[in-house]
């Protein structure tokens, strides 16, 4: 054994329990670099979500074609620099007459929709033009403009009547007559986090529960907030469907004082997994603080939202959505079986939930959005806890919703 | 409250048991890292390194061996790292300047044997001292030191056989241990300035 001689072995024996006491503030510095790094952590997610979700709504609100008829156009050669003269005149000619014919949307017409008749020449689709995407109709106002192009250049090099059909120019109806409008929505929201707080099984545990489990446990609730993009869909002049993606975040405190630690029991069984050591007290103790505790969840709501009133500007919406969720992040304190005592134990939150909301909302049409404010409220419909906790706890969102949509060609 | 209650709470990151665990060992790891820095303020931020990576690490402890063997590891490696970062190996250990060693330890004040001789490992030069803390207290052979801290493994047995010289003649000075007793009977040591 190396260092073995009387020299080492006197040394070690002598210093192997030797103990020197640390500064009393190196614990605290200890506890706050851990902390930051959980926070560091938790940002690092939370900005990784927000950029796939600006991700998403962009790609979303590019969809349109007019993007992917442009990446054809430079995977394609310049047709515009091969076409003759005239028909290049002819373009331009075309292109000032959709200046000039609507004079409130010219300024969206710029050198996409060349590109467009440019693609359309490319593919030997002369009998048809591609209408620009932006160009959507007012449901209330349909005016197909090209019908206009077709009287003016019937003399030029390119056929502009056999560029395009007025069933093209058409926005498409279904039989009743509305059409199946879809759009793009996105939403915030803020909140407060109320709680539904029960026991279960918790018979054969001698506590004094004639107060009652939620005057147990002293709680605030905190703002969160709702962050979503989705898609609508109209089904009749009244009812919409939707999907999306959203994040939700929500929290509320819970006050406990600082304890000796001791072992304190999650469960009615006494496995080594449901005890925990704890030295937050909830009702003794000394210097009492408050204690997050956190959900930051991803979700995907369905539901439907249906219009209370046959307004076309103006519409009361009623909405109701069932959203499956995911937990990405959380903090949690947990009452151990005794009410003594408040464990951090995030491992004991349920990951995969199901929440539902409802929603009663006002929206205005200005221009092409249409914006959205009122009341919401969001329920978790299956306990935040794992099974073996025998506590059920469910979370109320009261809130404020916002939202803007936008219709898709 | 059981090893294991803490262990298990400190893999599920509970701030209570990590808490129970810093309690607990601080005493003895503090030790460990004074002894490689040689003061309190450089230990504490050893001290403070070690017990981040140890609660970050703790699930790759395989509950094979001794828990406290384990941390003791961790805050071997995280204190070697640490001095290189500060270059401190490139000190040059002359050892004609023992002799300022040995007039400097005279007025380190003598208050109990052990902690007399963390102070005099405390006076050795940076690299001595790695080496003598490695090789007599933590039982690394001159192989793994050589791997340790990137030297041959002659220049470890030299350091070491320097270090441990320069030790004897510390304690001879300080009268913490006798002449005569230097080689066989050093576990009779006097402490003539004890208080």
């Amino acid at each position: 054994m190396p260092g073995s001689d009387f020299f080492e072995l006197e040394i070690r024996k002598r210093l192997e329990s030797y103990m020197m006491r640390p500064s009393t503030l190196l614990w605290e510095n200890i506890e706050s670099e851990l902390r930051s790094r959980k926070r560091k952590y938790y940002y690092f997610k939370c900005s990784l979500l927000l950029l796939i979700f600006t991700g998403i709504w962009f790609s979303f609100s590019k969809w349109t074609g007019l993007y992917i008829q442009e990446s054809k156009l430079h995977e394609s050669t310049d047709i515009f620099s091969k076409s003759t003269s005239s028909e290049q005149s002819s373009i331009k000619n075309i292109q000032r007459t959709v200046h000039s014919t609507d004079s409130r949307k010219s300024n969206q017409y710029q050198h996409a929709d060349l590109k467009l008749l440019l693609v359309c020449a490319d593919e030997n689709k002369r009998n048809k033009i591609v209408v620009p995407s932006h160009y959507s109709y007012d449901s209330e106002t349909v005016n197909p403009l090209p019908i206009n192009l077709q009287t003016e250049h019937t003399d030029t090099a390119i056929n502009t009547s056999n560029l395009f059909t007025e069933n093209e120019c058409t926005p498409e109806l279904n039989k009743s007559g509305i059409k199946k409008r879809k759009e793009i929505f996105i939403y915030f929201s803020t909140s407060l986090s109320d709680r539904i707080f029960n026991k279960e099984n918790l018979a054969s545990i001698a506590i004094n529960s004639s107060s009652g489990n939620n005057r147990q446990i002293n709680y605030t609730p905190l703002p969160g907030w709702e962050i979503g993009v989705g898609y609508i869909k109209n089904i009749n002049s009244r009812l919409q469907i939707r999907s999306g993606i959203q994040l939700n975040y929500n929290c509320y405190t819970i006050t406990a004082a600082q304890g000796a630690p001791e072992l304190a029991s999650l469960s009615l069984s006494n496995s080594n997994r449901m005890r925990r050591l704890s030295n937050l007290e909830n009702r003794n103790g000394f210097k009492n603080q408050e204690y997050a505790n956190r959900n930051f969840q991803v979700s995907v709501p369905v539901g439907v939202m249906v219009k209370l009133n046959k307004g076309a500007k103006r519409n009361v919406v009623a909405g109701l959505t069932i959203q499956p969720s995911y937990l990405l992040h959380a903090s949690a304190y947990l009452l151990s079986t005794d009410y003594r005592n408040y464990v951090e134990a995030p491992d004991m939150l349920r990951r995969l939930n199901i929440h539902s909301a409802a929603e009663l909302l006002y929206s205005q049409k200005i221009g092409h959005y249409r914006v959205y404010a009122g009341p919401q409220i969001r329920y978790q419909v299956l306990s935040g806890h794992i099974k073996e906790y025998p506590f059920r706890e469910h979370v109320i969102e009261y809130g404020i919703k916002m939202g803007i949509t936008r219709e898709m060609p | 409250m059981t090893e294991e209650y803490i262990l298990h709470g400190c893999i599920n990151q509970e701030p209570a048991a990590q808490r129970a665990l810093y309690d607990r060992f601080s005493g003895k790891l503090f030790a460990i890292c004074y002894r490689y820095a040689g003061n309190r303020q450089d230990a504490e931020d050893m001290l403070q390194e070690s017990m981040v990576r140890i609660f970050k690490q703790i699930h790759q402890f395989q509950q094979k061996g001794s828990f406290e063997g384990w941390m003791k590891r961790v805050i071997v490696h995280t204190c070697i790292n640490q001095l290189k970062k500060q270059k401190k190996f490139n000190d040059t250990v002359d050892i004609t300047k023992a002799e300022d060693i040995l007039s400097r330890s005279e007025s380190i004040p003598s208050i109990v044997q052990a902690k007399e001789i963390m102070e005099c490992i405390g006076l050795l030069p940076i690299g001595y001292r790695t080496v003598l803390n490695l090789y007599a207290l933590e039982g690394y052979s001159h192989r793994e030191i050589a791997s340790l801290l990137e030297i041959e493994e002659g220049t470890s047995r030299s350091q070491y056989s320097r270090a441990k010289n320069l030790l004897e003649n510390i304690l001879l000075n300080k009268n913490i241990i006798l002449e005569s007793m230097q080689n066989k009977n050093w576990s009779l040591l006097k402490i003539k300035n004890s208080v």
